[in-house]
């Protein structure tokens, strides 16, 4: 899906796959970000677990 | 009609409406009158009055006065009747689903009744506007004699549990007395709403104001709706986890104790989204069955459309669904461990396994539907593709969660394999698994909504390309995170890990919100692809409401089963005891027949529903004049619709 809308829009393979990661980065960030206040803040859990 | 003359006056009209309107919310509060007459007759404390004892609250620990007789110890067979050999409590099992089947769908559909009317309203295209009007007035349709079927089964329940169980209604019509009251009354009161809703619809639709006051009334009658199903609640989550009694089971004169029981709130949240999902599930296979027995390619088309609305809404109360089950479970946990491990790792776990797979079922059924439903929407092949892929982490995730903790084994094959859990595959009966399975799950039903929204459409954001590739991010992101926190669960103790579920699930409803929403900005005054060709669905995909529906159906069963099963040889959990032949814990094939033979018994008499709808819509050919007056053959009027 990305790959072909890449294409279609006429930006690079290269360039695509820098964006892609970027928002994979920023993605996984919210997700820890997420993990951990739920954890830690919520429910008052260590995380990570020491 | 004559005495409807009247009527025809605008003015009169207003104030009637506006009078209506009001009755009925006065009407609304009428039924409570019993509470406060009940308070008022309390006897007032005299120096001649017998002494006034107080007890303890069993959960709650407040004082109160004891205001009634203790729990009855119960005797066979003088507490309990029978009808010859047979089982009185299978009895009324059957009586209790059948009836709780009709009541979660008449609740249900005003719903969307409400739902549909108000969107039809803020249509600006009268041609939509009417389209959703009609629509949310068939639903209504078919509720309306689904609402008889409830009120002659809710009378044949209280006979049931007066002629097999007195003793043990007795207690509790003792305890919530004032409370069965307002019940009745609430139903008079919702019948009488329910009527003037449905056959004051043409009516009420000739001025915007009337409108808007119809739609008033479809919000009072789901606020009584509602109200009613809350009470019923109240009855069985005090079964499970009884307060505003004390140990003996006396009552101790606050209702309002007896009402808010430990689990009553996660039990009315859980119910609300189960009636919904499974009221669309049953209005789409409604429609889906009115679908295959269209003749003409305007009904095909109507009936799909139909299918596919109701599915939508009920599927979007199918996905919180499974959360705030969570909460129920997390809540029983808390009020007694032991009836949560009774649950999900003792005696009831592998009924837990059955609904498991009911569940995954219902997913699965959902996802192939709109995989299907997309074959009618150019452009769609463009995702083709990738839905084999999306099956397959489907299937993975449906049996991890199906996967047992132990299972049932002879003592050579337990020898063999060294102990209860199998090394491997005992690794996926944990929480840890389950909980990224379900979660997998649900986030690849998004991903499917998010291809299904975009099917027909080619994205004109210059923006598109990047919007795309955060949003793969976004769904490979959490995916990445829902299976790290599963994995991550095997190595820390049981008290940290239990709490991972929640980072889980809002993981999952992150993906659910800001997925939808980015996708929607990407389409935003994106290029047709060409109209959806409603009606040309492939038939499978009406079969496939068809089992959504009856999964909806065979899994409020299970569950249902599961919740009073765990109460064990009690009636009201450690307060009265079951002292009947079948104060035990069925085998789980006889359970899971019951289970079958309810909804065979349910969908039989709802097919007789169905049939009933299509009735009064039949179209009768009729020749319509031209302009110059001559006949054109072939076209047809409906007649007596609704």
């Amino acid at each position: 899906m990305s790959q072909e809308d890449v294409k279609e829009s006429g930006v690079g393979f290269g360039k695509g796959a820098i964006v892609f990661l970027c928002c994979l980065a920023v993605a996984l960030g919210y997700y820890l970000m997420l993990d951990y206040t739920l954890m830690v803040f919520a429910q008052n859990l260590p995380f990570p677990y020491k | 009609m004559r005495c409807f003359r009247w009527f025809d006056n605008p003015k009169l009209k207003k104030v009637g409406a506006m009078f209506a309107l009001g009755l009925f919310v006065v009407a609304l509060l009428l039924p409570f009158a019993p509470m406060f007459a009940v308070a008022e007759d309390a006897p007032a404390v005299s120096a001649d009055a017998p002494k006034i004892e107080k007890a303890k609250d069993v959960h709650w620990k407040t004082e109160g006065i004891v205001s009634g007789p203790p729990a009855p110890k119960l005797k066979y067979p003088d507490s309990y009747g029978t009808y010859g050999g047979f089982q009185s409590r299978t009895i009324l099992w059957m009586a209790n689903q059948q009836h709780l089947y009709f009541g979660s769908f008449v609740l249900a559909v005003p719903m969307f009744v409400l739902v549909v009317e108000l969107v039809g309203m803020l249509q600006k295209d009268k041609r939509m506007a009417k389209k959703y009007d009609d629509l949310a007035h068939e639903f209504m349709k078919i509720s309306l004699t689904a609402y008889s079927i409830t009120a002659i089964l809710g009378g044949l329940l209280i006979f049931t549990f007066l002629a097999l169980y007195p003793g043990f209604f007795m207690y509790l019509a003792s305890i919530f007395r004032p409370v069965m009251h307002v019940y009745a009354l609430m139903f008079i009161l919702e019948s009488g709403i329910l009527y003037i809703y449905y056959y004051g619809w043409d009516k009420m639709n000739e001025t915007p104001y009337l409108k808007w006051c119809h739609l008033s009334l479809s919000l009072l009658l789901n606020t009584v709706g509602l109200v009613l199903m809350f009470f019923a609640n109240t009855w069985v989550a005090f079964m499970q986890a009884p307060s505003g009694v004390d140990e003996q089971g006396r009552f101790l004169g606050n209702i309002w104790n007896a009402i808010h029981t430990p689990l009553v709130l996660p039990i009315v949240i859980h119910r609300i989204l189960g009636n919904a999902a499974f009221g669309g599930g049953v209005v789409a296979a409604y429609a889906a069955y009115r679908l295959l027995a269209a003749k003409s390619p305007e009904e095909k088309a109507h009936y799909d459309w139909m299918s596919y609305t109701a599915m939508f809404m009920g599927v979007l109360n199918l996905i919180p669904l499974p959360f705030a089950g969570y909460w129920l479970m997390r809540e029983v946990y808390a009020y007694r461990q032991q009836m949560g491990i009774t649950l999900m790792g003792g005696l009831l776990a592998w009924v837990f396994i059955m609904q498991a797979t009911m569940i995954a079922t219902l997913f699965i059924t959902l996802n192939y539907y709109l995989w299907t439903a997309m074959g009618r929407m150019p452009g769609s092949e463009r995702y083709t593709r990738y839905f084999k892929y999306l099956l397959l982490i489907l299937v993975v995730a449906t049996l991890t969660w199906l996967t047992p903790h132990t299972l049932v084994m002879t003592p050579a094959e337990l020898k063999a394999m060294g102990g209860a859990q199998h090394p491997v595959i005992g690794n996926y009966g944990v929480m840890s698994a389950k909980n990224t399975a379900i979660n997998c799950i649900i986030t690849t039903t998004v991903l499917t909504f998010c291809i299904y929204q975009r099917a027909n459409k080619a994205p004109t954001v210059s923006w598109a390309w990047a919007g795309n590739l955060a949003l793969g991010a976004l769904f490979i992101g959490a995916y990445i995170n829902i299976i790290f926190l599963g994995i991550y669960g095997y190595y820390i103790p049981a008290n940290v890990r239990i709490g991972l579920s929640v980072p889980q699930v809002c993981t999952t409803l992150s993906t659910l919100f800001i997925g939808v929403t980015l996708n929607t900005m990407i389409l935003k005054d994106a290029r047709s692809l060409g109209e959806i060709r409603w009606g040309q669905m492939s038939v499978r995909g009406a079969y496939a409401l068809f089992l959504l529906a009856v999964a909806f159906t065979w899994t409020m069963a299970v569950m249902g089963y599961i919740r009073s099963s765990v109460r064990l040889h009690w009636h009201v959990n450690e307060i009265m005891r079951d002292a009947s032949p079948w104060a035990f814990t069925n085998p789980i094939g006889y359970a899971g027949n019951i289970n079958s033979l309810n909804v065979l018994i349910f969908w039989t008499m709802l097919l007789f529903v169905f049939w009933l709808g299509t009735l009064t819509d039949k179209k009768v050919p009729a020749k319509v004049k031209d302009a110059s007056g001559e006949g054109i053959e072939g076209e047809t009027i409906p007649v007596g619709s609704h």
